[in-house]
């Protein structure tokens, strides 16, 4: 099983590979840092599942000449992309803000998974607020690897 | 029969006693009385047999207080048109016609007069003999008064004989005391369509966006904009309206609104009208004078080489179409651009439309649009035989339009063709409507991928949404042959090779941020550069336009490629506009009014006074003090500093909202829902978490339950601070709006301090674009502005932060601390002390993140930054008390990249010497260029210290901050509590990659002195990495 976690914060995203890694023991994480990255993983296809965040560099950091333009929506980005890339894993979105902004409306969390998979054509199966010094998120997203597994 | 005729003839008189009763109030009265409901009563009743008696009471009556049931030859233009009969309403078209050509035979004669006069005008005006023409027009006006055509015709003439300032001056002269009157607004419109250097259709455009958005409340005056804009009306109500409207305005504008459209409507009922019931003479000098017209093309709408445009041939139309024959002429055109106008009432019944042939020509590939450019040309030269060239770029585009609107899909024509049509034709998407885009796809019968990128590009062009945006360059990828990035200049190779325009086309769109975004091509900022480099050498060799800006842009290229090296990730928390989308969003709609602002401040000359826009902004405040619409002042402004403020007004919104690029998008993507809350939390989380995990014999009281009340206490006060931010970030940290009234983001000038910067800017502005005689670039300087106007706001989130958010975080810690008892205050003192260390050091952190790059140019002065800066540290706290002094030993400037390094390493030096050093003492900055190496930055940053002991202290603190190593740790301690400064400091060191950077710390017990030295090379590249 492969799963890609979408993250350039080396905390946040060993963070998310450690609970996916204890998930899934067998399984093989692929990392990326940048929406060009992410969406080359997504070409390639086979994901299980695909952990997304939300803000992210048009590059990777440590290509030559940096990172680019940021890109606070990076992750719809990846989103609006994935459906032409026919990408058919599960993305799991995990953001550090309490709601995501689409089309200038800010949706709750809650509310964001249903709406990003209606406006973009491709399975969204949660978004979950990512708090370092929490352990919420952690067990959210082990149940939603776990429901989305079955 | 006999009673029939009675009664007939008694009905008849029992009107026209009904109109004239209706006017009896207003005999010998002396208070003003309201007109229309008396008028159009008569307008209603009075028989149309009698309508020469009602007139003979009416028209030109000392004992009423108006000149008639209409303007006549008004003297004042506050009254051109009437405001006050703005409430009469239509009548059939026929009663219409009735009523105002009964009252035009009424004045038959000095209106017979009248018109031989402007005829006389015209005829000079047409032969380009413009003095005769602006002595033709005075007599005229002082003869028969204000009128909408004179007015025309006098701009006209004025921008003729003088140029720009010399229709400024007219336009100024004939609306004063009535600028803010709907005759300020036609004028306003006549102004533009005169002046060369605005596009006529963009100008169009413009017009009819602004007249759309008037309540019917302004039809009056809109429906007489809209029939000088469109040239004809759609249906026998709307031109009944605009009849009633012309004749508000005058008796001459009446007459030839009825004139000049006959033949355009062919309608029975205007013919009948005007040949059965007209005064011969005057018909006879409009048959005469008013049905054809030969136009000589002036000088000034000429290009260098002597050719005309087919735009400024429709421009100068637009000043004789009360002439039947040009009305008819440019009815066709207009037929094409607004199809949705499209009627048997508004085009008639003639089938002899050329430009309606020009599209059909085109359905024949091997020689089509060479037939259509034949027919365009001869639909050309009717109006102006004798231009030398015409080049015909955009009615060849408006007929393209109409091609693609049209032609049939089973049509077997090529994808090739379809794409050589589509790329020669400029803007094309403002002719077709986003079915007639979506059509492009069926008509691709040879499934050319290029095709489907130019739907894309197109719906972009429509619509600038993120969708659009990544759906057109997602098209573009599908192009290029394997996504290989070395592939993008082959394939406009091969292109080229079947049709250059399209490939110009190609390498026109493929922008910097455009090439960034083409994640499956592109993999690094390297790539892009390597390919944008590539792309405008290309350009270079193939196309002819805007030479200059492509040569700029490849030498700036290829020294950001030569210095990749030396790079900074500069902190993607701070305030930040994608300034590169900005000048591409700018350049792609911003560029015709720019081109008219450079054109009409070199016509104004140095010589030109210009007010404050403080007396506007008065004027605007009165305006809204009187609960009245800005829109009068507004569309009545004229002069460069006007078509300036309207960049600006512009670029401000994009600035400030743009979704993608904009400033609130960041604010939104990066500070308020990204690093805000995890940044101000994180220590003070950690903090609190140690208390919660402190075990109780940890303590010093070994108190179980005054521990608990501790850590309950805390983390209460976590939870409030929490919800302070969560206030913040989504109330102060916002654009300020009817939804988010607290927002501190007003983005406005309209303030004292804003005024001050458009008034400053606007000279500066003006007199560079003098000195440069045109060839100045004022993106810049407008992109400066927009920082400018919102730097008060985000002083004002600073000031938040500091004074509001600090205090009452700090108020609440206190308020629980001293509602502990003693011995739980033993236990917490530690705690609470860290946290207000903590939040202290995150809050002046975060302000660092509001400060704006300075002057956004290509070269930066680093004494305005240090001034800058040394102004920005001392507002932060009231208890900062220091004095300065500035040595900046050189004149040269420093890159974006170095800027933004040297703004981030200014305030972390001046800010903690404000806060650890001498009260009143001295923080001193030097920099010099050289030192160890050749463009090297050299910053000395000097502070005291009040005593030995103070020295010590702040010698260990920094000597403590400094003790780190590695990226790793250096994270690690960014997030730790008790954050100084000193490490930011080194972490953005770290980011600028460079083996020539140093940084000192150099203690003077002696003089109780601290000095920071940091060198730096002087051009450091910028990228934006992301913060941790």
């Amino acid at each position: 099983m492969k799963i890609l976690i979408v993250e350039d914060d080396e905390y946040k995203g060993s963070d998310i590979s450690r609970v996916v890694g204890d998930h899934f023991s067998e399984a093989q994480i692929e990392r990326a840092g940048s929406v060009t990255s992410a969406l080359r993983a997504v070409t390639q296809g086979g994901f299980a599942f695909i952990v997304l965040d939300m803000s992210l560099p048009t590059f990777d950091l440590t290509g030559p000449g940096g990172g680019g333009s940021p890109q606070g929506q990076g992750g719809l980005e990846v989103l609006r992309l994935a459906k032409k890339l026919h990408a058919t894993a599960p993305f799991i979105v995990v953001t550090q803000y309490p709601d995501i902004e689409i089309d200038g409306v800010e949706l709750p969390l809650s509310l964001a998974a249903e709406k990003l998979s209606s406006r973009f054509g491709v399975m969204v199966i949660g978004c979950l607020l990512y708090e370092f010094d929490s352990d919420v998120w952690k067990s959210q997203l082990n149940n939603l690897l776990h429901s989305g597994a079955q | 029969m006999g009673r029939k005729r009675t009664g007939k003839r008694s009905g008849s008189s029992k009107d026209l006693i009904t109109a004239k009763n209706a006017l009896r109030p207003f005999y010998n009265r002396q208070k003003p009385l309201r007109r229309w409901p008396q008028f159009q009563t008569v307008r209603v009743s009075a028989p149309l047999n009698d309508l020469a008696s009602i007139y003979r009471i009416t028209e030109h009556n000392p004992a009423f207080q108006f000149e008639g049931l209409g303007n006549t030859f008004p003297r004042d233009p506050g009254v051109v048109p009437d405001a006050t009969l703005k409430r009469l309403e239509p009548l059939s078209l026929s009663r219409e016609l009735s009523l105002q050509i009964g009252r035009i035979n009424h004045h038959a004669s000095q209106l017979t007069d009248a018109l031989t006069s402007l005829a006389e005008a015209n005829a000079a005006l047409a032969s380009n003999d413009w003095d005769r023409a602006e002595r033709l027009l005075t007599e005229h006006f002082t003869e028969y008064g204000y009128s909408l055509i004179w007015a025309k015709k006098a701009l006209l003439c004025a921008f003729q004989r003088g140029g720009l300032a010399s229709l400024s001056r007219q336009y100024k002269s004939i609306t004063r005391g009535a600028d803010r009157r709907a005759w300020g607004i036609l004028c306003h419109l006549y102004y533009d369509m005169a002046d060369s250097a605005y596009h006529p259709f963009k100008s169009l455009k413009n017009w009819l966006h602004v007249l759309s958005d008037r309540t019917a409340d302004a039809r009056w005056y809109r429906d007489l904009a809209c029939w000088n804009l469109y040239g004809h009306v759609c249906s026998e109500e709307e031109l009944s309206s605009t009849i009633l409207s012309s004749g508000g305005a005058s008796l001459i504008d009446l007459v030839l609104t009825i004139w000049s459209r006959h033949e355009i409507h062919d309608s029975v009922t205007i013919k009948s009208a005007l040949y059965s019931k007209l005064c011969p003479t005057v018909r006879s000098v409009l048959d005469q004078r008013f049905s054809s017209i030969s136009l000589s093309i002036p000088d000034r709408y000429m290009k260098s080489n002597r050719s005309v445009s087919d735009l400024d041939l429709y421009r100068f139309s637009f000043f004789f179409d009360e002439v039947n024959f040009v009305a008819s002429w440019r009815n066709q055109l207009t037929g094409l651009l607004h199809p949705d106008r499209m009627s048997a009432f508004a085009f008639g019944s003639r089938t002899d439309h050329l430009l309606a042939g020009a599209a059909l020509a085109m359905e024949n590939e091997t020689d089509g649009l060479a037939g259509s450019e034949a027919i365009v040309e001869k639909w050309l030269r009717q109006i102006a035989p004798e231009a030398v060239r015409i080049d015909q770029s955009w009615v060849i585009a408006v007929v393209i339009a109409q091609f693609l609107k049209n032609v049939d899909v089973k049509n077997d024509i090529s994808s090739k063709y379809i794409v050589s049509l589509i790329s020669k034709a400029d803007d094309l998407h403002d002719h077709l409507s986003y079915d007639h885009i979506a059509r492009l796809h069926y008509l691709n019968r040879d499934n050319e991928p290029i095709i489907k990128f130019f739907v894309r590009d197109f719906l972009f062009k429509k619509v600038r949404s993120p969708d659009n945006d990544l759906e057109r360059r997602a098209a573009f990828m599908d192009i290029i042959p394997d996504y290989d990035r070395h592939n993008i200049l082959s394939y406009l190779t091969s292109v080229s090779m079947w049709s250059k325009p399209a490939a110009i086309y190609l390498a026109r769109t493929c922008t910097r941020t455009f090439l960034e975004r083409l994640y499956m091509i592109m993999t690094s900022v390297q790539d892009v550069i390597e390919s944008r480099i590539e792309i405008c050498s290309w350009i270079l060799k193939n196309d002819s336009n805007n030479l200059e800006s492509i040569t700029e842009e490849l030498e700036a290229l290829r020294r950001e490629l030569s210095n990749l090296d030396a790079r900074s990730d500069i902190d993607s928390t701070r305030v930040h506009v994608d300034e590169e989308a900005l000048k591409e969003w700018y350049l792609e709609t911003q560029y015709p009014q720019t081109s008219r602002y450079i054109q009409t401040v070199i016509a104004e000359g140095r010589e030109a006074k210009h007010e404050s826009f403080l007396k506007y902004y008065n004027e605007l405040l009165a305006i809204a003090d009187r609960g009245d619409k800005e829109d009068f002042i507004q569309d009545t402004q004229i002069g460069s500093e006007f078509i300036l403020l309207s960049l600006v007004e512009k670029t401000l919104d994009a600035f400030v909202s743009d979704r993608s690029f904009g400033l609130n998008a960041y604010l939104s993507r990066r500070i308020r829902h990204g690093t805000l809350g995890g940044f101000m939390l994180t220590p003070v989380a950690r903090i609190v978490r140690r208390a919660r995990d402190a075990a109780p014999g940890s303590e010093r009281t070994a108190a179980t339950e005054d521990l608990q009340v501790v850590q309950a206490v805390l983390e209460q006060w976590r939870l409030n601070l929490a919800s302070k931010l969560d206030h913040a970030r989504k109330n102060i940290i916002q654009i300020n709006s009817d939804a988010c009234p607290e927002g501190k983001i007003a983005a406005t000038w309209r303030n004292a301090s804003g005024v001050t910067h458009l008034d400053a800017m606007f000279s500066r502005v003006r007199q560079r674009v003098l000195d440069a005689d045109g060839a100045y670039d004022i993106f810049p300087d407008i992109y400066a502005v927009c920082w400018d106007l919102i730097e008060r706001d985000l002083a004002q989130i600073r000031l938040y932060l500091v004074k509001e958010f600090l205090r009452e975080a700090n108020d609440m810690l206190a308020h629980a601390f001293a509602n502990l008892s003693t011995d739980q205050q033993v236990i917490a003192f530690r705690y609470v002390s860290d946290l207000r260390e903590a939040i202290e050091s995150r809050v002046l952190e975060v302000c660092g993140w509001f400060i704006r790059p300075m002057v956004r140019r290509d070269n930066y002065d680093l004494t305005t930054l240090v001034d800058s800066m040394l102004s920005i540290v001392r507002e932060l706290d009231e208890s900062y008390n220091f004095r300065s002094e500035v040595l900046i030993e050189h004149k040269s400037n420093i890159s974006r990249g170095t800027f933004e390094i040297v703004s981030d390493i200014l305030f972390v030096l001046i800010g903690n010497a404000a806060k650890h050093g001498k009260k009143g003492g001295l923080i001193g900055v030097t920099s010099r260029v050289g030192g160890l190496w050749r463009h090297h930055l050299e910053l000395s940053i000097v502070s005291e210290v009040e005593t030995s002991q103070d020295m010590d202290v702040a010698l260990g603190r920094i000597h403590d901050a400094m003790d780190v190593n590695g990226a790793g740790e250096l994270d690690t301690a960014a997030v730790a509590e008790g954050f100084t400064g000193i490490r930011k400091l080194l972490g953005v060191l770290q980011r600028v990659k460079s083996d020539r950077k140093t940084l000192e710390c150099l203690p003077n017990r002696k003089t109780r002195t601290i000095t920071f030295r940091v060198g730096l090379p002087i051009e450091i590249a910028a990228g934006r990495g992301t913060v941790r």
